[in-house]
C-alpha cells in the first residue's frame, strides 16, 4: 500500500531513487569519501546529523505575496486534492492577514479594501532536515517529482520532522480563517490521521500542485485579465538560487 | 422547463426512502426555490438534473406549530412563513421569529413558501444560478466571483467559494439557540443549527449537514427567556420582496439594563450565518449605549475581507449592528 501511494505517475517506484534513513547510515558506512562529502558543506544548513545527499524536488511553490487576495483558493482546494486520494486533508500550504505587505498595484486597484496576505509554504529545501530525522522512514523523496514527502501509512506521529523544520508558522491567530492547527512548522499534525503533513507537490495529481493549478489570481493572470508578469502562486524548479530567494522571502516573515 | 416525474410521500418515511432509491429526487414544499433552480437548468458534475419530485406537502402534521412553555416551540418544517408569521403563539413568545419569517420574498410567496425550505434553500450567486458558470459549488473548479462581479458575495469567512447565506430565517433561528430535527435512513437526530449549516471548506457542494436522503422534519426553539430582548433588521435593495444584502438577529438577556448573554447573527455576510462572537464579547456585563454599539459594530468587522465590488457590505453590516443592539436593548 505505502509503495503503491507515491508511485502515482508513469514512472515505476524504484527503491534505489529513495533516500532513506537505512541508506544514508549505509552510505556513511561507506568510508572516508562519504565523510569527506559532506563534511565539505554539501549538506547547506546542515543542523543535527549531516544530511544525505538528495535529489531537487522538481518544483516548488513559490508565493508572491503581493499578488494574494487572501482568498483561501489554496488551502482548501490543497485539502480537497489529498481527501480525494485518500491523504490527510490538512492543508499544507496557509495564508496568514499581514498587512506589512505591499500589494501589487493590480490588486489595489481591484480589491482596496481586502487586506494583505502572506503565504507559508513548504520550502522543499535541497537539503531537506526532515527527512533523516524520520525513525521510521516515512519521509521520503517521491520519484516522480522528487517531493520531500510524508508516507501517511508509515508515519509513526513522533514530531520529529516537524520539529526539524527550520521554517518556522507565524503566530497562528492571524491565520486568515483563523482555524488553529496547533502549526509550529511547515510539518503540521493532523490529530484525525494520526499523522504528520507535508507539501507533497500534490505528486499523484496530473496537473501538479492543486493550489498553482486553481489558485483564481494565476488563472486570471495566465488568461491576461490580470496583468502581471508574475504568477501569485508559481512553481519554479527547486534549484538552490530559488531555494535562497524563497528562504530569504519566508524567513522575513 | 423540463419535465419531472411527480411522487407524493404520505409520510416523512416515504419521502426518505424515495430520496435514497433515486439519487436524481429532490424533496419539493413550496418549490419557490427549487422549481427555479430546475427551470434555470444549474447542473454540474455535482449537481445532477432533478427529475423526480417528492412532494412531502402531503405528509400529514409536517406543519404543526406546537407551544408549551416547558418545551418551548416546535415548528413542523413544512409550516409556512404566514402560518407562522400569523400564529399567535410565535408572536407572543419569539417576537423576533414573527419579524423574520415576515422578511423573506412577498406575501404570495411566504403563502407557499415553507420555514425548511426557507432555512434549506440554495445560495443567489449569479454564478452558481447561472448555468454557463461551472463554479465549485455544481463540482466545477473555479469561484467566478472572486475575480469576477461580486457586489452581493461574502465579506467574511470566504474560502474557496464566496457566496453568502441568503436566509432571513436561519439567523433568528441561530439567535433563538434553535435545533434541527433531522430524518434519515438511519432514524433521527436532533443538531443545534449552529452546527448544521457548514461552510465550503467543509463541503463546497451543499450549504448545511444534510444528506440527500435526510429531511428537515422540525425546528425546535427553547421556551422564551424572561428578560429577553431582540431585534431583526434587514436591508435590501428594493423596498420589498428581495434577499438580504445584509440581515441581522439579534437576542440579549438582560440584568439590571446589563448584557448577561447574548446572541448576534448575520446572515448575508459569509457563507452560513454568520455570528459574531466578538461583537457578542464587547458587549458582555455591560450596558449598551451608542459607544459601546458602535464599538461592537466595529469589532464584528475586523477580519472582514471585502472583495472587488463589496466593501459597502462592510459598513452596512457595521451599521446594521449598532441599530439592532440599541433597538433590542430599548435604548
Amino acid at each position: 500500500m505505502a509503495e503503491d501511494q507515491y508511485s502515482g505517475g508513469e514512472q515505476p517506484t524504484t527503491g534505489n531513487q529513495e533516500v532513506t534513513r537505512r541508506e544514508f547510515l549505509r552510505q556513511m558506512g561507506a568510508g572516508a569519501a562519504a565523510v569527506t562529502f559532506f563534511s565539505l558543506g554539501v549538506a547547506g544548513q546542515a543542523r543535527g546529523p549531516a544530511f544525505p545527499p538528495m535529489a531537487e524536488a522538481t518544483g516548488v511553490v513559490f508565493p508572491d505575496p503581493s499578488l494574494c487576495i487572501g482568498c483561501l483558493t489554496c488551502e482548501v482546494v490543497c485539502s480537497r486534492a489529498h481527501e480525494e486520494v485518500g491523504l490527510s486533508g490538512v492543508p499544507r500550504i496557509r495564508i496568514y492577514d499581514d498587512p506589512s505587505i505591499k500589494l501589487h498595484p493590480e490588486i489595489i486597484r481591484n480589491y482596496p479594501d481586502r487586506g494583505a496576505f502572506f503565504q507559508e509554504p513548504c520550502l522543499q529545501c535541497p537539503e531537506a532536515p526532515c527527512l533523516p530525522v524520520c525513525p521510521v522512514d516515512a519521509l521520503r523523496v517521491e520519484p516522480k517529482t522528487q517531493a520531500r514527502i510524508i508516507d501517511e501509512s508509515t508515519c509513526i506521529a513522533c514530531g520529529r520532522c516537524e520539529r526539524a523544520c527550520p521554517f518556522t508558522a507565524v503566530d497562528e491567530n492571524r491565520a486568515t480563517n483563523r482555524e488553529v492547527l496547533g502549526q509550529a512548522s511547515r510539518i503540521t499534525f493532523d490529530p484525525k490521521k494520526n499523522v504528520y503533513v507535508k507539501c507533497d507537490l500534490c505528486y499523484f495529481r496530473e496537473g501538479g500542485p492543486a493550489c498553482v493549478e486553481r489558485c483564481p489570481v494565476n488563472i486570471r493572470i495566465r488568461q491576461g485579465i490580470v496583468k502581471s508578469d508574475i504568477l501569485c502562486l508559481d512553481l519554479p524548479a527547486s534549484t538552490s538560487e530559488v531555494f535562497q530567494k524563497l528562504r530569504q522571502q519566508q524567513a522575513a516573515s | 422547463m423540463r419535465p419531472v416525474k411527480y411522487l407524493a410521500a404520505p409520510t416523512w418515511r416515504d419521502a426518505i426512502n424515495a430520496l435514497a432509491k433515486y439519487p436524481t429526487a429532490k424533496a419539493i414544499a413550496g418549490g419557490s426555490d427549487l422549481l427555479g433552480w430546475i427551470k434555470d437548468d444549474i447542473t454540474g458534475a455535482k449537481e445532477p438534473q432533478w427529475d423526480i419530485l417528492v412532494d412531502i406537502r402531503t405528509i400529514k402534521e409536517g406543519a404543526a406549530i406546537r407551544f408549551s412553555r416547558n418545551e418551548g416551540l416546535r415548528i413542523g418544517s413544512l409550516a409556512t412563513l404566514t402560518d407562522l408569521e400569523s400564529a399567535k403563539e410565535v408572536q407572543e413568545n419569539y417576537p423576533l421569529l414573527a419579524s423574520a419569517v415576515g422578511h423573506p420574498a412577498s406575501p404570495g410567496i411566504r403563502n407557499v413558501g415553507t420555514i425548511g425550505g426557507n432555512i434549506n434553500q440554495r445560495p443567489r450567486c449569479w454564478y452558481l444560478r447561472g448555468a454557463e458558470f461551472d463554479c465549485y459549488k455544481k463540482g466545477g473548479d473555479f469561484c467566478f466571483a472572486v475575480t469576477g462581479k461580486n457586489e452581493y458575495h461574502a465579506i467574511l469567512e470566504g474560502e474557496l467559494c464566496y457566496i453568502v447565506h441568503p436566509s432571513d430565517v436561519a439567523p433568528a433561528l441561530l439567535a433563538l439557540d434553535a435545533k434541527a430535527k433531522i430524518l434519515g435512513p438511519k432514524g433521527e437526530k436532533t443538531v443545534p443549527f449552529s452546527e448544521y449549516f457548514v461552510g465550503p471548506r467543509v463541503d463546497v457542494i451543499r450549504e448545511n449537514i444534510l444528506q440527500h436522503d435526510e429531511v428537515l422534519t422540525e425546528i425546535q426553539i427553547p421556551p422564551p427567556v424572561p428578560s429577553s430582548k431582540s431585534s431583526f433588521l434587514k436591508v435590501t435593495n428594493r423596498g420589498v420582496y428581495d434577499f438580504a444584502i445584509v440581515n441581522i438577529a439579534t437576542w440579549l438577556k438582560l440584568n439590571n439594563g446589563s448584557v448577561e448573554d447574548s446572541r448576534i447573527v448575520l446572515s448575508g455576510v459569509a457563507p452560513t450565518p454568520h455570528r459574531s462572537t466578538a461583537a457578542e464579547g464587547v458587549i458582555k456585563g455591560k450596558r449598551i449605549d451608542e459607544a459601546l454599539a458602535k464599538q461592537a459594530a466595529d469589532q464584528a468587522l475586523v477580519r472582514a475581507r471585502p472583495m472587488s465590488d463589496n466593501a459597502y457590505k462592510v459598513e452596512i453590516a457595521k451599521t446594521l449592528i449598532r441599530r439592532s443592539l440599541l433597538e433590542a436593548a430599548g435604548a
